[in-house]
């Protein structure tokens, strides 16, 4: 039997690329929200441009939302695109990145002008524009993430 | 699994040295250390990053991280600096996992025979660097005039394997 291909958000928090759990993102919605909690900041990724989007969260406790630079989408993964992350690679909290995926490289980010919120809740009607080729998202474990947001938050 | 730091410098003779440039610093290490020296055209930051995790490519290996030795040579008061995930060329060394990077500034030629310094020579020369980087050298030599010191592809591989001790900053 066939394995399916794995469904995530892609977007831009400072200078990565991080595929989200779909079940995890409670709404999607364009534009800076000055309380976000940029999602650079929560987990140290260096930062790049101002926020143009914003997530509600699930974390396990109180939702949270998050800034992030931009949305490409939902992205559908092949199970052969997503790559084995090994112990030489040196993270302060290991169980953050539970893989990297090879995503196609979106030609169009959706921020304030292309994506006037709410847009949707589970089952985003957005889905990612494909470009040329491929590049790597770093896939976030959404447990660890819940956690790790609660933590900040005082949520926990 | 960790690996032995090598105690000694390759002895001339015993093949060529690749010469490059690392964190300021001139450094060779013996070709047969090294899988290759590629350029990388992108490099994804990971979150909850080690200092030195200038980020990770995807290579014939797989996923490979790459280090920026610079971040360790920084002064130790105030915060970290961040590793440059710039696109450059970076040395990849075999590894159990696949392959392991560390960012080059340049390179700086083939050394057929370089010429070992005397030992308390050595001994200074090592002694001046940057606390952090010197269990990554073994040695100082010369190659047409020109010092370099010996980097230890083992006692980094077996850095990257060491246990985490940086906090996560929540």
């Amino acid at each position: 039997m066939k394995a399916l291909p794995e469904r995530r958000l892609l977007v831009r928090a400072g200078q990565a690329l991080l595929t989200l759990d779909l079940t995890q993102i409670r709404e999607v919605s364009g534009g800076a929200d000055a309380a976000a909690l940029p999602l650079c900041d929560a987990l140290d990724i260096p930062p790049a441009g101002p926020p143009s989007a914003a997530l509600v969260v699930e974390t396990g406790g109180a939702p949270v939302t998050v800034a992030v630079d931009a949305v490409a989408g939902v992205v559908e993964v092949a199970r052969a695109d997503v790559l084995a992350l090994g112990p030489h690679v040196r993270l302060r909290a290991p169980g953050i990145v539970r893989a990297v995926m090879r995503v196609p490289r979106p030609s169009q980010w959706r921020g304030a002008s292309l994506l006037p919120g709410p847009a949707g809740a589970v089952g985003l009607p957005v889905t990612a524009t494909p470009g040329e080729g491929t590049t790597l998202a770093a896939d976030i474990d959404p447990v660890e993430l819940g956690k790790r947001l609660a933590a900040i938050t005082g949520g926990a | 699994m960790a690996r032995r730091a090598r105690t000694a410098p390759p002895a001339a003779g015993q093949g060529r040295t690749l010469m490059f440039a690392a964190a300021g610093l001139p450094l060779g290490v013996p070709l047969e250390d090294l899988l290759r020296v590629t350029e990388t055209v992108e490099m994804l930051p990971m979150p909850m990053a080690s200092t030195a995790l200038a980020g990770v490519v995807e290579s014939l290996e797989g996923v490979t991280p790459i280090y920026d030795l610079a971040t360790l040579s920084a002064p130790s008061r105030g915060p970290p600096p961040r590793a440059s995930t710039a696109a450059g060329l970076v040395a990849l060394f075999p590894h159990a996992h696949g392959s392991v990077g560390i960012r080059v500034d340049r390179l700086a030629g083939l050394s057929d025979a370089p010429e070992a310094l005397g030992p308390d020579l050595q001994k200074n020369l090592v002694a001046a660097l940057p606390a952090a980087l010197q269990p990554f050298i073994t040695g100082a030599a010369t190659s047409r005039g020109q010092l370099f010191f010996f980097f230890s592809r083992d006692a980094f591989l077996s850095w990257v394997g060491a246990a985490r001790d940086e906090p996560t900053g929540t």
